[in-house]
C-alpha cells in the first residue's frame, strides 16, 4: 500500500514538475494558463501553442525520459556488477555512442543521421565489449566485461579525438565539441517520442525481471544453484541497459553523473527492496534532469551544456546526501 | 529416497587434473562430509557435484541422471548450495534472501508472491529465525547469516544439501548450532553433503567421510571407522590421535601433550 502512496506522489511530483517547466522560460506563462491552453486547445493563442507543444515540450520530455534512462541503467548495472562506481557506461555505451555523432558531424550529415549512427555506434561498442568477455573463461565473466568495456570505452574515446584532430577548427570541432557536451537544445517531438519508447519497453522489460535482476547480484555459482541461468539474464539486461543508454546519447549528448549518483543515492534512501528503488531510481533521475535542464533554460539565454550544469549542481547537492545518509 | 553417485570422477582446471578418480555415493537421509588438507581437492569435488563444473571423465549422477545434463531447474529441485564466501550487490533483507529458494519456480516476470514468502516464513521459523525477517542480512552475524542460507536450502525444498565449510569462521557456540541443525535436516531425510577442516565434527556427527588426499579418495566409511589417529596424522602432516571417552571421540594433537609437558617442567623449576 505505502508503495501505492508512493508512486502517486511520484506521479504528482511529475506533473507538478512538467507543468512548472512549462511555464519557465524566455516568455514565462502562468501555470492556470497552461492549464487553460491545454483543456481548450482551440482557444490557444498561435504563439502560446508553438512554445509549449513544438519548443518546450519536447524538451521536457526529453529530458525526463534521458534522465530517467540513464538513472536506470545505472541501478540494474551497479546491482549485476555489484559495485556501486559502476555507470552505465561502464560497457562502453556513452563513448561508441559519442563517436558516432562525432563522425556524423565530420561528415557533415543531418540531425537524424546524427542520432541514428550515434545509436547504432553505441549498440556496437557494447556488442564488442560483451564478445571481448565471452572469449575468457567463464569463472571471471563479470571482471571481462568490466575490463572489456574498459578497453572499448578508450578505444571509443581515442577515435573520439581522432574525429576532432581532423575536424575544421571553424565550424565542425565547436559542433562536436558543444554536442559531446550534453544538451537538450536541439529535442524535437519525434526524438522525445523515440526515448520515450526506448524507455517504456525497456524499463517495462527490466521492471517486470527485477526478482531475477536482484539474484544476478548474488556469486555466480549462487545463482546457478537456485536454478537460473545468469548469463541469459546478464544478456537481456546488458541488451536493454545498452538500448537506454545509446539512445539517450544519441538524442542529448553524453551527459555524465546521472547514471552514476542517481541510483547510489536512491540506494542510501532504500537499501533493502530492489523493486522500490528501481524505479524510484527511475522518476528520480527523470525528475533530476528535467529540474537541471529546467533551471539552465532558466538562469541564462545562452544554451549551457548540460553534461556542465548536471555535475555543478548535482555535486553540492548530493555530497549533503552522501554526508547525511553515511 | 534418492541417491546421488559419483563414478570416476576426475576433475580440475585448464589441463590440470586436481581430482583423480573418485568413487562414492550418498542417500537423502545422511550426512557424508569430505575432509582433506588445503589443497587436496576438495573444493574441487564440491563444485563438480554442485554441478558448477564439467569433469574431465566420470560423471555426478543423480537417481541415476548425470547432473550435468539435466536443466538448472531439475538439479535446483534435487539439489541445494549453501556458499561460504557470500557477497551481494545490493542489501537483501533476511526475507527476501530466504524466498530465493523459490526463484526457479516462478516465472520469468515474476516477484515473490505472498505463497512464496509463506515459504520463507516456514523456513526461517524451523530454524528458529523468523524473528530475523526483517532484518538485513548484511549486518547479521557470520552464524545468522550461514543459517540463513540453510533457511534458504530449505526453502528451495530439495532432498541433498550441499555445503561449502559450514562452520568456517563461526565462533564454537555457532559451529554447534549449524552442526545441530545438520543433524535435525538429516533426520527429516534431507541429504547433507559437507566440505570441513574438522574431523571431530564429523566425529560428532558419526557422519559418512571421505577423505582426499593429493585429489584421490583414500577412505570412504562411517567417521568412527575412517577417522584415526594414523589417517588424520597423514593427512594434516603432524601428530593428532584419536581419544575415545565413553564412546564420545575427540581428536587430541600430540601438541598439546608437548605443551603440557613444558608447563609441568617450568612449574617443577620455579
Amino acid at each position: 500500500m505505502t508503495s501505492v502512496k508512493e508512486k502517486l506522489i511520484f506521479l504528482f511530483l511529475v506533473i507538478a514538475s512538467v507543468l512548472l517547466a512549462l511555464s519557465i522560460g524566455r516568455y514565462p506563462l502562468h501555470p492556470a494558463e497552461i492549464i487553460r491552453a491545454l483543456i481548450n486547445p482551440g482557444e490557444m493563442d498561435q504563439t502560446t501553442g508553438i512554445i509549449l507543444f513544438n519548443l518546450r515540450l519536447p524538451r521536457i520530455l526529453a529530458a525526463f525520459f534521458v534522465g530517467a534512462a540513464l538513472s536506470l541503467s545505472g541501478a540494474v548495472f551497479q546491482t549485476i556488477f555489484k559495485n556501486p562506481m559502476v555507470s552505465p557506461s561502464v560497457l562502453g555505451a556513452s563513448s561508441g555512442a559519442a563517436f558516432g555523432a562525432a563522425l556524423a558531424i565530420l561528415l557533415g550529415l543531418g540531425q537524424v543521421f546524427i542520432q541514428f549512427f550515434s545509436f547504432l555506434t553505441g549498440l556496437g561498442a557494447v556488442m564488442i565489449a560483451v564478445l571481448l568477455s565471452s572469449l575468457g573463461k567463464r569463472k571471471s565473466r563479470n571482471l571481462l566485461l568490466v575490463l572489456s568495456g574498459m578497453l572499448v570505452n578508450t578505444f571509443f574515446t581515442s577515435l573520439i579525438s581522432l574525429v576532432k584532430y581532423v575536424a575544421d577548427p571553424q565550424n565542425t570541432l565547436p559542433t562536436i565539441t558543444y554536442w559531446l557536451m550534453g544538451s537538450l537544445a536541439e529535442s524535437e517531438m519525434h526524438k522525445s517520442i523515440f526515448m520515450g519508447v526506448v524507455v517504456l519497453l525497456c524499463g517495462t522489460l527490466l521492471y517486470l525481471m527485477r526478482w531475477r535482476i536482484a539474484a544476478l547480484s548474488l556469486g555466480e555459482d549462487e545463482i546457478r544453484s537456485l536454478g537460473i541461468d545468469p548469463r541469459v539474464y546478464r544478456f537481456i539486461v546488458i541488451v536493454c541497459t545498452t538500448l537506454l543508454t545509446s539512445a539517450a546519447v544519441s538524442i542529448s549528448g553524453v551527459i555524465g553523473w546521472v547514471g552514476l549518483v542517481v541510483p547510489h543515492i536512491v540506494r542510501l534512501w532504500i537499501p533493502n527492496n530492489f523493486s522500490r528503488m528501481l524505479w524510484t531510481s527511475v522518476f528520480t533521475g527523470g525528475l533530476y534532469l528535467l529540474l537541471i535542464d529546467t533551471v539552465s533554460r532558466a538562469i541564462t539565454p545562452l544554451e549551457f551544456p548540460l553534461g556542465i550544469l548536471t555535475s555543478i549542481i548535482g555535486a553540492p547537492f548530493f555530497a549533503y546526501f552522501l554526508l547525511k545518509e553515511s | 529416497m534418492i541417491t546421488m553417485e559419483i563414478k570416476n570422477l576426475s576433475a580440475g582446471y585448464g589441463n590440470k587434473t586436481i581430482i583423480r578418480d573418485i568413487n562414492f555415493s550418498i542417500r537423502s537421509g545422511e550426512i557424508l562430509t569430505l575432509l582433506g588438507a588445503n589443497g587436496q581437492g576438495k573444493t574441487t569435488l564440491l563444485k563438480n557435484m554442485a554441478g558448477f563444473m564439467k569433469p574431465f571423465s566420470g560423471t555426478v549422477s543423480i537417481e541415476g541422471e548425470d547432473i550435468r545434463k539435466m536443466d538448472k531447474k531439475t538439479l535446483a529441485g534435487y539439489l541445494a548450495y549453501v556458499p561460504q564466501n557470500h557477497v551481494t550487490g545490493i542489501a537483501f533483507t533476511v526475507r527476501d534472501m530466504v524466498v530465493l529458494g523459490r526463484i526457479a519456480k516462478c516465472s520469468f516476470y515474476a516477484s515473490p508472491a505472498k505463497k512464496d514468502y509463506e515459504e520463507a516464513n516456514r523456513s526461517l521459523e524451523r530454524l528458529g529465525l523468523l524473528h530475523l525477517a526483517e532484518k538485513n542480512y548484511q549486518e547479521l552475524s557470520g552464524g545468522e547469516q550461514r543459517l540463513v542460507l540453510i533457511a534458504r536450502a530449505l526453502t528451495q525444498d530439495t532432498k541433498i544439501i550441499l555445503l561449502d565449510e559450514p562452520v568456517s569462521n563461526l565462533d564454537m557456540g555457532n559451529q554447534i548450532k549449524v552442526l545441530k541443525v545438520l543433524s535435525e535436516l538429516s533426520d527429516k531425510g534431507i541429504g547433507i553433503i559437507v566440505s570441513s577442516h574438522f574431523p571431530e565434527h564429523s566425529l560428532w556427527l558419526n557422519a559418512l567421510t571421505v577423505i582426499l588426499r593429493g585429489g584421490t579418495l583414500t577412505d570412504y566409511d562411517r567417521a568412527e571407522k575412517v577417522i584415526t589417529g594414523e589417517t588424520l596424522s597423514d593427512l594434516y602432516g603432524t601428530p593428532i590421535s584419536v581419544r575415545n571417552n565413553n564412546g564420545s571421540r575427540y581428536c587430541e594433537p600430540l601438541f598439546v601433550q608437548e605443551m603440557q609437558n613444558k608447563f609441568k617442567n617450568t612449574g617443577e623449576s620455579a
